[in-house]
């Protein structure tokens, strides 16, 4: 059974100028163990989709359709309290700003040790935990050697300090250290190395890596890198306006697109190894989320549009190794 | 000849905020520590290094936005660290900025009409009408159309916001503008056309560029120079090919072994950069990358080598590598 089962999942946003349809009919599986990437520019409606496997989505937005099956169960019919043992246990998050995510006024090493407290036996009153009463000395050790595994010098210190202590890398690293503590079966990490540097990028990617295939995790890695994508995933999932537009093995997808989109996108990306290579510009904007073609997402800023492409948006045709989303793969159609 | 020239420039500021702190705590963070730095004119110099490393401090000091704590810097032959703020009004004009985010450059309360208009008239480039339809046209030369003077900033995307704001910089005729991380914050299809963009202008407006960034592709790319910073100190200058060709720093050599790109494979262990950045604050005697080096010797602990001409091929442009490592080969 696979960990996490997405089917056809649509989920607007009602604003005041209309329906925005973030995410139009979405399928994605990630079996145990498994890396897949989810790849797309901004607007593409990938963060979106993570926030609904958590049923996190907020007014005004709300999932119109579809279905989200973790381990089986159907998480968008599961109760607020459900819900909560769910998050942050078996399904854990890391987010782009751990800054955002840590309380700046309590230490790091508190924060982690609640975490791993509240999931751990059931519930704890509230005033016992206002109190600090809840501290335990086995969910310290456990803290402090995760802290140690995810590479933060000198652990036992560093977990009586404040999130403001860390260096940007250090805090992610903790923040890494916080979605594991729980051994989720599933972990959605949403930009997680975006805003660092890239020898520290690479040190967490490499770290991550590591950690999640010694715990058999799997995880879902949102990012609008490519780069990141093809060090780190096994299989990619590339979204464009809303929806997929090829689903395959890293190795297939990056090393020859199918979809003209996933070509754009690659081409687009100046390299220093190709300094002879002009980079391709896409024509056009993304199409405007109130008002999206009928036909094709992609069709007004495709180099290979045909007629055709302006009717409907194409099915995604199974060549094998992967998925399209576009017509020009109908002939190589299993 | 160049036209901005960086000598001997350092930045210290403070650790903390309050006036005990400031007058009579000896904690300073070395942003900038010793910056000699020329822009040939009509290049567009790089400049590159981890965050932290003092890049847009030494954007701002070239602009001196910040004042130096020591040094000076020369525009055009003048050094305009000694002029008086009325003196230095023209010089502004000549000088402009681009910053990463444009939402945050850009005032949500003005129209982009007003935005324009109000650097236009500021420096004297043109007043009323004339403004107004000077206004237009930069509209039209960064890639928008001249009746969106009438919308907000909000009304824009990302990329065209980031267009409003090179064509704020390019009203005022500027000879010389500093691009701090411009494409930074854009998804890649939106920063190739803004590249494009500033490539093509450069070029019409006879522009010098100094391109701030953490981004080693875009720099092959745009570039035709480049300095390497880190810890505040430039570490390595060279012309953008050479560079890339043979970097000969370790510490450039390390910022490429952590270039990815989009090519399936396995992270190659070891490559990288070990460990962080020492604090500003204090940094390490000697050499300061010496902590993180992985070709340190006993004199790196003790001298900070300097930056200096290393020109092993004779072919290649001038390049300078401040590291102990050449020192031999130049004797």
């Amino acid at each position: 059974m696979s960990v996490l089962q997405i089917d056809d999942l649509h989920t607007y946003f009602d604003t005041e100028s209309g329906t925005v349809r973030a995410v139009e009919g979405i399928d994605l599986t990630i079996e145990a163990g498994e890396i897949v990437g989810l790849v797309g520019e901004s607007g593409s409606g990938k963060s979106v989709t993570a926030s609904s496997i958590m049923d996190l989505v907020q007014h005004p937005g709300r999932i119109a359709d579809g279905t989200v099956r973790y381990d089986g169960q159907d998480v968008l019919s599961l109760s607020e309290d459900e819900l909560a043992e769910l998050r942050g246990g078996e399904i854990s998050m890391i987010f782009q700003d751990p800054m955002d995510a840590f309380n700046p006024t309590q230490t790091v090493g508190r924060q982690l040790h609640d975490v791993l407290r509240s999931h751990r036996e059931g519930s704890v009153h509230p005033l016992v935990r206002a109190l600090g009463l809840d501290h335990d000395a086995d969910c310290k050790a456990a803290v402090v050697e995760m802290l140690d595994a995810v590479g933060i010098p000198n652990p036992e210190a560093r977990y009586s300090d404040y999130p403001h202590e860390f260096s940007g890398g250090m805090i992610q690293r903790a923040m890494v250290g916080m979605a594991l503590l729980c051994d989720p079966k599933l972990v959605l990490a949403d930009e997680p190395t975006t805003g660092l540097d890239v020898s520290i990028e690479r040190q967490i990617l490499g770290l991550f890596k590591d950690l999640v295939e010694e715990l058999d995790t799997a995880v879902l890695w949102i990012t609008h890198d490519l780069s990141v994508v093809a060090k780190l995933c096994d299989r990619v999932v590339v979204m464009y306006a809303g929806k997929v537009m090829e689903v395959g093995s890293t190795e297939a997808v990056l090393s020859d697109p199918a979809s003209p989109y996933t070509q754009a996108l690659l081409d687009s990306i100046p390299r220093y190894d190709r300094p002879d290579e002009e980079m391709y510009v896409m024509e056009g904007d993304v199409p405007d989320p109130l008002n999206r073609p009928d036909g094709c997402r992609f069709a007004d800023r495709c180099p290979e549009v045909h007629d055709r492409c302006h009717d409907h948006h194409p099915p995604r045709f199974d060549t094998g190794d992967r998925e399209v989303a576009c017509y020009l793969a109908e002939g190589d159609a299993e | 000849m160049s036209l901005v020239e960086a000598q001997g420039l350092r930045k210290y500021f403070s650790t903390g905020s309050g006036f005990v702190a400031r007058y009579f705590s000896d904690e300073r963070v070395h942003a900038v520590d010793g910056v000699d730095l020329e822009i040939e004119r009509g290049q567009t110099m790089g400049l590159v290094g981890e965050s932290g490393c003092g890049k847009s401090t030494l954007g701002n000091l070239l602009m001196r936005i910040h004042e130096p704590t020591e040094g000076t810097v020369s525009f055009g032959g003048t050094d305009i660290t000694a002029l008086s703020g009325s003196e230095l009004r023209p010089y502004r004009s000549e000088m402009q900025m681009v910053f990463q985010n444009p939402q945050n450059s850009l005032n949500p309360k003005h129209s982009v009409g007003k935005i324009l208009r109000k650097a236009i008239e500021f420096h004297d480039v043109a007043q009323g009408d004339e403004a107004d339809a000077l206004a237009r046209q930069y509209l039209s030369d960064v890639g928008l159309r001249p009746e969106h003077v009438e919308r907000y900033p909000h009304e824009f995307s990302g990329g065209q916001q980031q267009r409003i704001a090179i064509a704020r910089a390019l009203s005022v005729d500027p000879e010389f503008i500093v691009l701090d991380e411009p494409v930074s914050a854009l998804d890649v299809s939106v920063q190739a056309k803004i590249l494009d963009l500033i490539e093509e202008l450069k070029v019409e407006y006879d522009l010098t560029l100094l391109f701030i960034t953490h981004d080693l592709n875009v720099v092959r790319h745009v570039c035709d120079e480049v300095s390497v910073m880190y810890l505040g100190e430039i570490v390595e200058n060279a012309p953008t090919p050479e560079l890339f060709e043979d970097p000969y720093h370790p510490y450039t050599r390390a910022l490429f072994d952590s270039i990815t790109l989009p090519e399936p494979g396995e992270l190659e262990a070891g490559g990288g950069i070990k460990g962080e950045t020492p604090s500003p604050i204090d940094p390490p005697s000697g050499c300061r990358f010496r902590t993180r080096c992985p070709e340190a010797m006993e004199e790196c602990e003790t001298v900070n080598p300097e930056l200096v001409e290393r020109e092993r091929d004779t072919t290649a442009g001038t390049r300078r590598t401040a590291c102990h490592l050449y020192d031999a080969v130049d004797d």
